[in-house]
């Protein structure tokens, strides 16, 4: 009596699981693929299916990308108004998100509207694989019938979710918190820049005026002439 | 030795998690700050923070719980009550326990963390000592350096300190390691990080102020760690490592070998070597900290030297301590800290502040030059309890007078190495009165004597004035005999005249400038003699008196020739008791007397009145010509001692040229040359390039107190009630249920507890919104600042870019003015006599 529930439960595990891990034995099809959630628009490409336990790194790598790159110095222009070029991860990365796939102006002022938009992605991706479980196989995993290894993934991959859905956007708000301070004086920074380039100008211009300057008391003066005098020749 | 150095960088980056590079680490820092506050560690699982894991445990001393027990307790392990000696009832109420006191102070500390990320990412930027990618005050120092006249010594002016950076140099990679181990000590062995958080900050502005070694700096009270533990790591101090940092300065380049020499006013600052130091680096920049050391001459010729750390990016403040700090009983537990006190401010709260050398010419260390009711100290007139003034201007301003007369940049020290003045001037406050009729100056041994004495005919300022002028006069010739007594009747009159009348005129023109002739349109209304009376008048009756006087005779290029030597002593008689009954009635007696007063000048002047000062650097420059031909003059390339340049060639030129006689135009317009007919018209001319006489700015008043108030306003307006403070009353209101009450008692008191529901989500929404208002609020108090600021560069560098056009634009001839009918012949058929004279 009391063993039934425990092996209708088995049976259904066992069907579930056998269900969900058939894409992952070589039926997941390859590319892009229909989303489950609407808002999320499918995914592009940036988080490839049947590799879940990477994603996180693949994210995390590529934020760090952009604002490793962000973060150093770059050449500042100052003779015309031109907005800061992107950085090229910031380039590949919006160029796979579908506010910027159709070659949209992207400058490196858009990062923060980037990022966010790779969150977004990320996290319908992370929602997407949760809900269909297909996109959560274990490639650890070898046997179909594995129940046990089966269960303990999809529940891994589950808190993995739940833990990514709240870390990862607190991780990226703190960054650009911390960017925002700085990006702030960036445009000081870069006029501060520019000012020091006319600064240099102004002053080898007034250089060359002050050694012009040194010739006025003698172009003045009318005692002393400007004319170099003739070579005397002999009479 | 080196091996063990690498072993210890190479576990520190295996065993911290948080392992960042220096190099664009935010996002890692940012991802080891999340997973604090989620009680995460990288794998998932779940941790404790150390002060908190032992916290909760010392709190719930009475269950023998370990680290293990808490992070299970927190994450729900299924385990936690799973131990023999827990039963099922209690262990649930022990599991609440530790989740809530764990969650309270995470989030407490997560809360402290994110403060500290959006203070510290405004500030770096900003800082003295700040790392390498954006340093806005180096930047600014760049820009000084280009602009400032002057030798850059300390003495040159007030326009802020200098500082340059250098590397640490490779002897330096010992100490540097040693440091490095310090701290590596600090965040390994002492098990968490508050300690290594704590030193970090508590070295940001160098070891000396810690040591109580900077007068500027108060020291911390030795108890204030016992009396205020939860602070007890701004007070602490770590002997081995600031013997680290003490090690560190040793190994610096010597002073001597910096090149160029390291001047008074000026600081160097040592950054990490490029290279060497290597196992330190890897050490560092796991650390996410760089250190640093400085080498400052002061103004008095000390050399003052100071080493100290600062965070690449600062994300973890000193949070309040949970327990004791108990060296020696570290091991056994911990002694928690009970909460909820309040402390005064420590004594050295933001004091270290203004030790950098360029903060401490910023607004918050110093007050702002300008007087009141200039638009930078507009905000201060003005009270109102919610604003913070971030700007404090001076009483008295101090005002720079110069004298744009002898030389421009008088006050300027601009050249490099001058000539020595061939006369020094020595003001004496003794009486001029000679009986012998002698030269009022003398020059012996190089210097001018100037009898300053109270007994002087004029106002002791006028009198020092042409007493100077006649020291400048002597001092063109010291050699030369007595020219009041050498020579002819004939060369003493006109020696007399000419002395007499150049320095009584110096002296009556800065009495007109003063008013004592009247001003404006009043002046020249007084007469004299039937003459209108002005500074020409002046020095003309004063002269020609005196030299009559003398005895030398009638002085004639004067007005007053005409007139009987009676009628000129008593015009001069008059006179002089005008000026000294108006300057007595006027100008009130300094303590020190006149003499005194005028003689001792501060701020590196010479005397209390610029134009004395201005008299005395210019006798004292006497063949110092900076523009003469083939004169050397040096000077460091920047655009304030070009100007210099230029203003000096200009003044020597006018100074110093003679015009050919009869070559000057007799009228205006006129002609001198017979070719200026064919020169092209002057197309630009009369146009003038004037500044804003007012480029001062001013910060804008910051108003946190009606920030706070504007939030609480909307937090009650959002449920429909009247504003209130706190809004917690707007959100709680007993009276609402109980004046109509639900069918049962029950009913009512659960509907009264959960009364604040309603309060609850538009709470949440404004705190989500407050972060984004109060970014655009901080943006819009930068670009108040920023942008009158900024119009203000621009205006001085458009001024400057239209001026260095024009010169652009001028088109020079090729050809060399004529001076002989040959030349003149050539010249008018040049293109460049469009309009040749035609002749009749």
């Amino acid at each position: 009596m009391s063993r039934r529930p425990v092996l209708i439960g088995c049976l259904t595990i066992a069907l579930l699981a056998a269900y969900g891990a058939l894409p992952a034995n070589g039926q997941a099809p390859a590319g892009l693929m229909p989303s489950a959630l609407g808002a999320c628009g499918g995914n592009p490409g940036l988080f490839p299916r049947g590799r879940f336990w990477e994603w996180q790194e693949l994210y995390d790598a590529r934020v760090r990308a952009v604002i490793d790159q962000h973060a150093t110095r770059r050449r500042i222009q100052c003779t015309d108004l031109a907005e800061e070029p992107p950085s090229f991860p910031l380039t590949h990365m919006a160029r796979q998100l579908p506010p910027w796939q159709d070659g949209q102006m992207l400058t490196e002022q858009d990062m923060a509207a980037v990022l966010i938009e790779h969150l977004r992605v990320y996290r319908c991706a992370m929602e997407e694989a949760a809900f269909r479980q297909v996109e959560i196989p274990d490639t650890r995993e070898q046997g179909i019938l594995d129940l046990f290894r089966r269960t303990e993934s999809l529940l891994g991959a589950r808190e993995r979710v739940r833990r990514e859905s709240i870390a990862a956007p607190r991780a990226l708000e703190r960054t650009l918190k911390v960017l925002a301070g700085t990006d702030r004086l960036r445009a000081l920074e870069s006029g501060m820049e520019c000012l020091a380039r006319t600064s240099l100008d102004i002053r080898n211009a007034l250089g060359l005026a002050a050694e012009t300057a040194a010739c006025l008391p003698r172009a003045w003066d009318a005692r002393t002439s400007l004319r170099t005098p003739a070579p005397r020749t002999s009479p | 030795m080196r091996i063990s150095r690498a072993a210890i960088g190479l576990l520190l980056l295996a065993l911290l998690p948080q392992a960042v590079t220096a190099q664009g680490g935010v996002y890692d820092l940012m991802r080891e700050v999340t997973n604090r506050e989620l009680l995460r560690n990288e794998a998932g699982g779940t941790v404790v923070e150390g002060p908190v894991n032992d916290f909760v445990r010392a709190v719930l001393r009475r269950e023998p719980l370990t680290r293990e027990d808490v992070s299970r307790a927190v994450s729900d392990s299924p385990g936690f009550c799973r131990d023999t000696w827990k039963d099922p009832i209690s262990c649930a109420a022990l599991r609440t326990s530790i989740r809530s006191l764990t969650l309270r102070e995470s989030r407490t500390r997560a809360l402290g963390r994110d403060l500290q990320i959006i203070a510290g990412s405004a500030e770096a930027p900003v800082q003295d000592f700040a790392a390498e990618q954006l340093n806005l005050p180096l930047r600014a120092q760049g820009i000084l350096r280009i602009w400032r006249a002057g030798t850059l010594r300390a003495e040159a002016g007030s326009s802020g300190s200098v500082i340059r950076v250098a590397e640490m140099g490779p002897r330096s990679a010992d100490a540097l390691q040693a440091v490095a181990d310090r701290l590596a000590d600090l965040r390994l062995v002492a098990d968490d990080t508050e300690q290594f958080t704590g030193a970090v900050w508590r070295y940001q502005y160098g070891v000396r102020p810690v040591r109580g070694a900077d007068p500027s700096v108060p020291l911390v009270p030795a108890n204030a760690a016992r009396d205020q533990p939860e602070r007890q790591f701004l007070a602490a101090r770590w002997e081995r490592l600031e013997h680290a940092l003490n090690t560190l300065l040793l190994a610096l380049p010597p002073p001597r070998s910096l090149t160029p020499p390291l001047r008074e006013g000026e600081t160097v600052l040592f950054r990490l070597p490029a290279e060497g130091a290597e196992s330190a680096r890897v050490v560092f920049d796991t650390m996410n900290v760089r250190p640093w050391a400085t080498i400052t001459r002061r103004a008095d010729g000390r050399l003052i030297a100071d080493a100290g750390l600062q965070w690449v990016t600062a994300v973890q403040p000193v949070l309040p301590s949970l327990c004791r700090e108990q060296p020696e009983r570290r091991r056994e537990g911990c002694d928690p800290i009970p909460g909820g006190q309040t402390f005064p401010p420590l004594s050295m709260s933001g004091s270290g502040l203004c030790l950098g050398p360029l903060a401490q010419n910023g607004y918050l260390c110093r007050p702002a030059d300008a007087p009141r009711g200039r638009s930078a100290c507009a905000e201060a007139a003005a009270q109102d309890p919610n604003r913070l003034i971030l700007t404090r201007c001076a009483e008295q301003s101090p005002v720079r007078r110069t004298v744009s007369g002898p030389d421009v940049c008088a006050q300027e020290n601009w050249r490099i190495d001058p000539p020595a003045p061939a006369c020094q001037v020595r003001i004496t406050c003794e009486n001029a009165a000679d009986p012998t009729g002698a030269f009022p100056v003398q020059v012996q041994g190089g210097q001018a004597h100037v009898p300053l004495g109270d007994g002087g005919e004029l106002p002791a300022p006028y009198e020092a004035i042409k007493l100077l002028v006649h020291s400048r006069q002597r001092c063109a010739a010291p050699e030369s005999p007595d020219p009041f007594l050498a020579g002819t009747p004939e060369e003493r009159n006109r020696a007399c005249c000419r002395l007499s009348r150049d320095a009584y005129r110096s002296a009556c023109e800065a009495m007109q400038a003063d008013g004592l002739f009247g001003t404006g349109a009043q002046l020249e209304r007084q007469t004299l003699a039937g003459r209108p009376l002005n500074s020409l008048l002046c020095a003309d009756i004063l002269a020609d008196g005196a030299c009559r006087a003398r005895g030398t005779g009638t002085c004639q290029d004067t007005v007053t020739r005409e007139d009987t030597d009676q009628s000129v002593a008593q015009q001069r008689t008059v006179l002089l008791s005008s000026i000294r009954g108006w300057w007595g009635a006027r100008v009130p007696a300094p303590a020190p007397g006149w003499c005194a007063w005028i003689r001792d000048g501060t701020g590196g002047a010479r005397s209390h009145d610029p134009r004395v000062d201005a008299w005395i650097r210019s006798t004292e420059e006497q063949g110092q010509a900076a523009c003469l031909p083939g004169q050397t003059t040096r000077y460091q390339n920047t655009i304030g001692n070009n100007l210099c340049m230029i203003g000096r060639c200009v003044e020597e030129t006018i100074e110093g040229h003679r015009i050919v006689p009869g070559r000057q135009a007799l009228t205006a317009q006129d002609q001198a040359y017979p070719y200026e007919a064919c020169m092209a018209p002057l197309r630009d001319g009369g146009t003038l390039t004037a500044l804003p006489p007012d480029l001062s700015t001013a910060i804008p008043p910051y108003r946190p107190g009606l920030l706070a108030q504007t939030l609480d306003t909307a937090l009650c307006q959002t449920v429909g009630l009247p504003a209130g403070t706190p809004p917690a009353r707007c959100a709680f209101q007993a009276s609402r249920r109980l004046s109509l009450p639900l069918p049962t008692a029950a009913e009512t008191a659960l509907d009264l507890l959960d009364q604040d529901r309603e309060a609850r989500l538009p709470a949440e929404g404004i705190s989500l919104m407050a972060e984004a208002v109060a970014t655009r609020i901080g943006t819009e108090l930068y670009r108040s600042y920023l942008e009158e600021s900024a119009r203000n560069v621009s205006r001085i560098t458009d001024a400057a870019s239209r001026l260095l056009d024009r010169f652009s634009t001028v088109t020079f001839p090729t050809t060399m003015c004529p001076v002989g009918a040959e030349d003149m012949d050539a010249f008018l058929q040049s293109p460049l006599c469009p309009a040749p004279p035609r002749t009749p």
